[in-house]
């Protein structure tokens, strides 16, 4: 859900705020549109826009597939794109298999709705110029990329 | 024309606007205010689908079309109809009727737009087997489609098929053809009639090409009046062999009509609003793997047209009825060759479709940042009730409005009610004290 009324008090600079509710496999999505509608209307090019847009959705529907619920950030300025995304969840065990294409910890479930196929970490990598990835067990997940512009 | 303007085939007669703001409510890229209680069109974001004539109540919205009499000026005159004209019409007016009542009223040949399907069908072939044509391929069929990409979707412009719609194929052909048996062009004019707003300024401004290949375009439904006391008239004509339209010609303009033709994932939408989800859709790549995509911004294809007469259903059901019963002897023998095929072929193609995006704030970045972080602020203390009253459609396009200088706060009713009276004229608005007591209510 985008919170409408938190505008930045910072001039030229902008950070846009979305809840994501972890199961909500329905409304996957919704924060990548809605920053597409607001990139498109500051002129970023269209192919940046699409590398944002499809790393954001694969980091969206890791919230949702995996954790319990989380908080979308993306900031924009003159330099890119920055989006960071917290959840509170089971965390990532070890990130550098999660890294690895193909490398699933979804459930039967998960992947029968057509989701969880372990491209999500690699997906996002590939479109973005720099991904960190922090994780805690049982606690949580931070992950935050960029995309210069 | 001078370049970077556009033609616009939708005029709204300002003496019959009472700025009620239902057009202004349902243009799918925000291109009418009310302004001084009058409709007004933002040229370069009009894409001219038409919906805001479907909306208007008073009908103070028209498609201009050429005047009919223009046609005398040449002493060929022919027309080209779309195959949706004879959905127009009970059955009981066969194709001969039809095309006899418009050579009745003054044309002299009579060739249906979808007469150059075939190229269209071997274009298609050849750009999705080539490679470098991004997926999905979108079709160029549409004028308002092709128009709404370039100002919405500019990322997408490259997806459009470069293939030139059915009427200016059929129209070099036919011109060619009399070109061959020694008619100088400027003795022969060629005419379409159009179902649609778009298709006129398709023709009177195109995308993707210098020149247009029609010296004029009727509109269906003044032609229908012109044609209709003529089928009245007329008796029963004995039906000509080899008259018909193939299935393919007589229902590549409605829904599914080109869709059918194409192999792999495949997808065809219509109504202006479902294909702006899906080609929303399409850019964020939520839609994979797709081949080929039909957009209509009409609701049944072109028998929805805003220039048709008769119900979409009923002209869809009369247009499949008929690609049903018409057995293949009976089809249309043309007599172009294989040579003119090919020449027609090597015509097909159109220039680059450029996007020209309505979207962006500003051309640089700070700018834009800066203007979008005032029209988030705006947006904070507007009431975001989208009620139309400020002369904008929404609060949104509202901030955006003030942001580009187009517009005050103060017109905005939440403010002040002198917002109202400049978005109308005073004499619309009425003093309370004024009004009898039966007509007020009471608590």
């Amino acid at each position: 859900m985008l919170l409408l009324r938190q505008a930045s008090n910072r001039f030229s600079e902008m950070e846009l705020t979305y809840r994501v509710e972890g199961g909500d496999f329905a409304g996957a999505g919704h924060s990548s549109s809605e920053v597409k509608k607001v990139l498109k209307q500051l002129n970023i090019p269209p192919e940046i826009i699409k590398r944002i847009v499809v790393a954001l959705y694969e980091a969206e529907v890791n919230i949702v597939a995996h954790a319990w619920r989380g908080v979308i950030m993306v900031e924009i300025d003159t330099s890119g794109i920055k989006c960071i995304l917290e959840d509170e969840g089971p965390g990532i065990p070890e990130i550098d298999k999660a890294m690895e294409p193909g490398w699933t910890t979804a459930s039967q479930a998960v992947r029968e709705m057509g989701f969880g196929a372990g491209m999500g970490l690699p997906n996002i990598k590939k479109n973005t110029d720099r991904l960190e990835i922090t994780s805690e067990v049982g606690v949580g997940t931070r992950v935050e990329f960029e995309v210069l512009l | 024309m001078a370049k970077g303007e556009f033609y616009h085939a939708l005029k709204i007669e300002r003496d019959k606007c009472i700025g009620c703001v239902h057009c202004i409510r349902v243009c799918p890229t925000q291109a009418l205010r009310v302004i001084g209680g009058k409709a007004t069109l933002f040229g370069k974001r009009c894409v001219d689908c038409g919906e805001c004539l479907r909306a208007c109540p008073v009908n103070a919205i028209s498609v201009a079309g050429d005047d009919f009499e223009k046609i005398f000026d040449y002493r060929i005159r022919i027309a080209i109809i779309p195959a949706v004209i004879y959905g127009q019409f009970s059955k009981k007016h066969s194709y001969q009727k039809i095309t006899e009542s418009l050579k009745n009223i003054g044309f002299t040949h009579i060739y249906e737009a979808e007469r150059s399907i075939p190229v269209i069908i071997r274009r298609f072939k050849s750009i999705i087997e080539g490679d470098g044509q991004p997926k999905p391929l979108i079709s160029s069929f549409c004028p308002a489609i092709v128009r709404l990409i370039q100002v919405r979707f500019p990322s997408l412009t490259g997806n459009i098929a470069g293939v030139k719609p059915p009427v200016d194929l059929t129209a070099i052909m036919v011109r060619e053809q009399l070109r061959k048996v020694g008619w100088a062009d400027e003795e022969v004019g060629i005419f379409y009639v159009t179902p649609c707003a778009a298709k006129i300024a398709a023709v009177k401004s195109p995308v993707g090409e210098d020149i247009s290949y029609v010296d004029g375009v009727i509109n269906l439904n003044s032609l229908y009046n012109r044609m209709y006391p003529e089928l009245k008239a007329m008796e029963d004509v004995r039906q000509k062999k080899n008259r018909m339209l193939r299935p393919e010609e007589l229902l590549w303009s409605l829904t599914r009509g080109e869709s059918v033709h194409q192999s792999g994932r495949v997808l065809a939408v219509d109504g202006i609003q479902n294909a702006i989800d899906i080609l929303e859709k399409i850019e964020d790549d939520e839609v994979r793997n797709l081949d080929f995509l039909e957009l209509r911004a009409c609701d049944e294809g072109c028998a929805g047209g805003v220039l048709n007469v008769e119900n979409r259903f009923l002209a869809v059901e009369r247009l499949t009825r008929k690609a049903r019963i018409t057995a293949e002897e009976e089809y249309h023998k043309d007599n172009w060759s294989e040579h003119d095929w090919l020449f027609l072929e090597k015509k097909s193609g159109i220039g680059e479709i450029n996007p020209r995006s309505i979207l962006s704030l500003d051309a640089d970045l700070k700018a834009a940042l800066g203007k979008m972080d005032r029209k988030r602020k705006i947006l904070d203390i507007l009431p975001l009730v989208d009620c139309g009253v400020c002369g904008s459609p929404d609060c949104d396009t509202f901030a955006e409005d003030i942001i580009q200088g187009r517009a005050t706060l103060d017109k905005c009713v939440f403010f002040s009610r002198e917002g109202m009276v400049s978005t109308w004229t005073s004499d619309k608005i009425k003093d309370i004290n004024n009004i009898p007591d039966e007509i007020k209510g009471t608590d």
